[in-house]
């Protein structure tokens, strides 16, 4: 059975937000009911989607739905869960006392996501998963350890508590890789790539979450086959400016292209299952994301 | 508009934007120019980047500060050496914020005693605090920042933040320590144990700081609440200290020796990222001096990296006529394997087409952002340099666009 808690991670800027979006475009295609999870206010998923998220799924059209996670939302949540009244709950968190320690203490915000996402796993409709697959968005690598290591931190403190049920059964679900697949989500550049191996040796050391593709995106494709090599050298020997320029154009994505090998020669050394995905149209569509969605399903497999 | 030159007689530059934009190589280029105009500055970079250490002339970077040598940009200062009135000579140095290992250091200096010092050292929820946590890092780093900025020893500093949320997380770490250190909060936990109680004696009109310890208790454990009180009685001491520099670390980033650089890219992804960091900084009514859209992928042949050189732009053209002009006399009588050149001349004319599509779409994104700026804040978007940026004469030629 696949995994229902889909979590992607990787450094800022290398298309989280877009594979998160595009995975969850081709399992809607595909009858699920996918739901995209966002943790940051990052402005990414709005802007894939042109709806604006809020703490409770909303649907985004074309069979999705996602949601950003607020912390005060979230932890306003978990402690009503423990109190009678709602209320009482929300006025803990809004205490003028408390708020200024719940914005600064470490892994309440952590806490509070743990407890929003189990309970998203839990709602059923009909005696079947309301919500499957379940993508999560991870910030950078940074918060992604952060939200992974929660247990560490918190350990020693909690004796026998309710939280420390929460801790521990969602770290069972994060372990397990019937329940939980980790994406890494890299580009063919040096520092994305420095970034996936240091991540990589962390996460395999650490052994806190099941791990689940390395997803290469934006690999560029050649643009001019093999068997046209000779023309290209039959064209250059012209010396005509504007074909002299326009080899310099195609010289330029060469080097891109041969940099972006020698980067993924070091990724294939990572021992993670390797998929390489294109780059996007410019002005793409969303089928155009669900092709992009399936070709990553389908290489993965 | 803000000026190459305003940037470097600034106290302290923050270069705050979305994570692969070039922001850390921006940094340093910013500040690799401050001492070729004869400033002392200093590069505090959060990320390992290596490439950024090689680029210094460094083998690598860490917590201790480095010099870097200049010699190669630096003009020394005519007179002689020593003589009053002479100027002294720039200079550059660059560290790495690694804020796990400062956090005992810094409770080692405001601590009151060894022994204060030993038992916050011990305490678990300090020890939760110090651990893996990227606001107590962003703590860290203002106190790393208050030090250098606030000492003598350099006329610039340059901070290069981390990526997006993280940034402003440690533009509020002042703000939000001196909240969290705040009377009412030390307060609230000094010299209280509650007893646990059923929670169902807490309803909304009784709630009181002791009940709401008691949720806490409940729900987190005693031992929690226990090491809590503890820990806000070990600091109740310290207080004082770290609120006082929080507060100069927060007047320090609202000065007016202060400037913030945004550092983007005209990928519409970055854009977006870099409006919320925009958004975010208004909010905390502070102002970028100035935008920084890098890698604008021009239909031109690439600037090589420290180079000045103008490439020969393409020309429009369609395949087939070029095919006639080139070869007026056909393509028959070419060697079998050249014969296909018509195949090449379109993938040319596809690629020209969709790199000025590109750089079309790019442009109208960068000013359309341009447009939405605030006041004082001006944008300038930097073409894409090939080549590894491995010299500092190459740093110094990405700095002299901003001007250009």
């Amino acid at each position: 059975m696949a995994p229902r808690l889909e979590l992607v991670t990787g450094k800022g800027g290398v298309g989280k937000t877009t594979l998160c979006a595009a995975l969850a475009l081709d399992a809607a295609r595909n009858g699920q009911r996918p739901l995209v999870v966002e943790l940051s206010r990052r402005a990414s998923l709005t802007s894939v989607f042109g709806k604006e998220l809020g703490h409770e799924a909303r649907d985004m059209g074309h069979g999705v739905h996602a949601l950003s996670v607020d912390v005060e939302e979230a932890l306003v949540g978990y402690l009503a869960t423990h109190l009678r009244v709602r209320s009482v709950a929300r006025k803990i968190i809004g205490s003028r006392a408390l708020s200024g320690f719940l914005d600064a203490a470490p892994a309440v915000a952590e806490v509070a996501t743990y407890h929003y996402l189990a309970s998203l796993l839990a709602e059923e409709e009909r005696g079947t998963p309301l919500w499957d697959p379940i993508f999560v968005d991870l910030d950078a690598t940074g918060h992604a350890l952060m939200f992974l290591g929660l247990p560490d931190v918190l350990d020693g403190l909690l004796g026998q508590s309710p939280l420390r049920g929460l801790v521990e059964t969602f770290s069972e679900v994060l372990r397990d890789p019937e329940q939980t697949a980790l994406h890494l989500v890299t580009l063919p550049r040096e520092l994305p790539v420095e970034e996936t191996e240091e991540l990589s040796a962390r996460l395999r050391a650490e052994e806190r979450v099941a791990l689940g593709e390395l997803f290469v995106n934006r690999m560029p494709e050649p643009l001019i086959p093999e068997d046209l090599a000779g023309a290209v050298d039959a064209l250059g020997a012209l010396d005509d400016p504007a074909t002299s320029a326009d080899l310099a154009l195609l010289e330029r994505e060469a080097r891109h292209r041969a940099r972006a090998e020698a980067h993924l020669e070091r990724l294939r050394a990572l021992p993670h299952r390797l998929t390489t995905l294109p780059a996007l149209p410019p002005g793409f569509s969303f089928a155009d994301l669900a092709d992009l969605g399936a070709l990553a399903r389908r290489r993965a497999r | 508009m803000t000026s190459v030159e305003e940037l470097c007689s600034r106290r302290l530059v923050v270069c705050v934007g979305p994570g692969g934009v070039g922001k850390t190589t921006f940094a340093a280029a910013l500040a690799v120019e401050a001492a070729a105009r004869g400033r002392r500055a200093l590069v505090l970079t959060i990320d390992p980047a290596r490439r950024l250490a090689g680029a210094l002339g460094l083998d690598g970077l860490d917590d201790s500060v480095r010099e870097v040598d200049v010699s190669s940009v630096v003009v020394a200062p005519s007179g002689v050496a020593g003589a009053a009135g002479a100027a002294a000579p720039g200079a550059l140095h660059a560290a790495m914020l690694d804020t796990s290992s400062s956090y005992d250091s810094l409770i080692a200096r405001i601590a009151p005693d060894e022994n204060a010092r030993d038992r916050i050292l011990g305490n678990r929820v300090y020890r939760a605090f110090s651990k893996t946590l990227a606001r107590s890092h962003a703590y860290v780093a203002m106190e790393r920042l208050y030090d250098v900025t606030l000492g003598d020893d350099y006329d610039l500093v340059v901070l290069d933040t981390p990526p997006m949320r993280s940034a402003l997380e440690i533009l509020d770490a002042p703000r939000s320590l001196t909240r969290f250190l705040d009377d009412r909060v030390v307060r609230f936990f000094v010299g209280r144990v509650p007893d646990p109680i059923a929670l169902d004696e807490t309803s909304p009109r009784s709630l009181t700081g002791a009940a709401a310890l008691r949720v806490l208790g409940a729900i987190a454990s005693r031992e929690l609440v226990e090491e809590m009180v503890g820990f806000f009685n070990l600091f109740a001491s310290m207080r004082e200290g770290f609120a006082e520099r929080a507060r100069r670390v927060d007047e320090l980033l609202r000065g007016e020796d202060t400037s913030f650089v945004l550092v983007g890219s005209v990928d519409p992804a970055h854009l977006d990222d870099a409006r919320a960091m925009r958004d975010g900084l208004i909010e905390r009514e502070l102002v970028p001096d100035l935008v920084v859209l890098n890698r604008s992928y021009a239909p031109e042949p690439t600037m090589r990296a420290g180079s000045g050189a103008a490439p020969v732009a393409p020309v429009e053209e369609r395949a087939d006529e070029r095919l006639g002009r080139l070869f007026p006399g056909g393509t028959a009588s070419m060697n079998p394997g050249t014969q296909n050149v018509i195949e090449v001349l379109e993938v040319l004319e596809s690629l020209r087409r969709s790199l000025s599509r590109e750089a079309h779409a790019a442009r109208g994104r960068a000013a359309e952002f341009a447009g939405e700026l605030p006041e004082g804040a001006t944008a300038v978007v930097l073409p894409e340099l090939e080549g590894d940026l491995t010299s500092l004469a190459a740093l110094r030629h990405l700095v002299a666009l901003v001007d250009a």
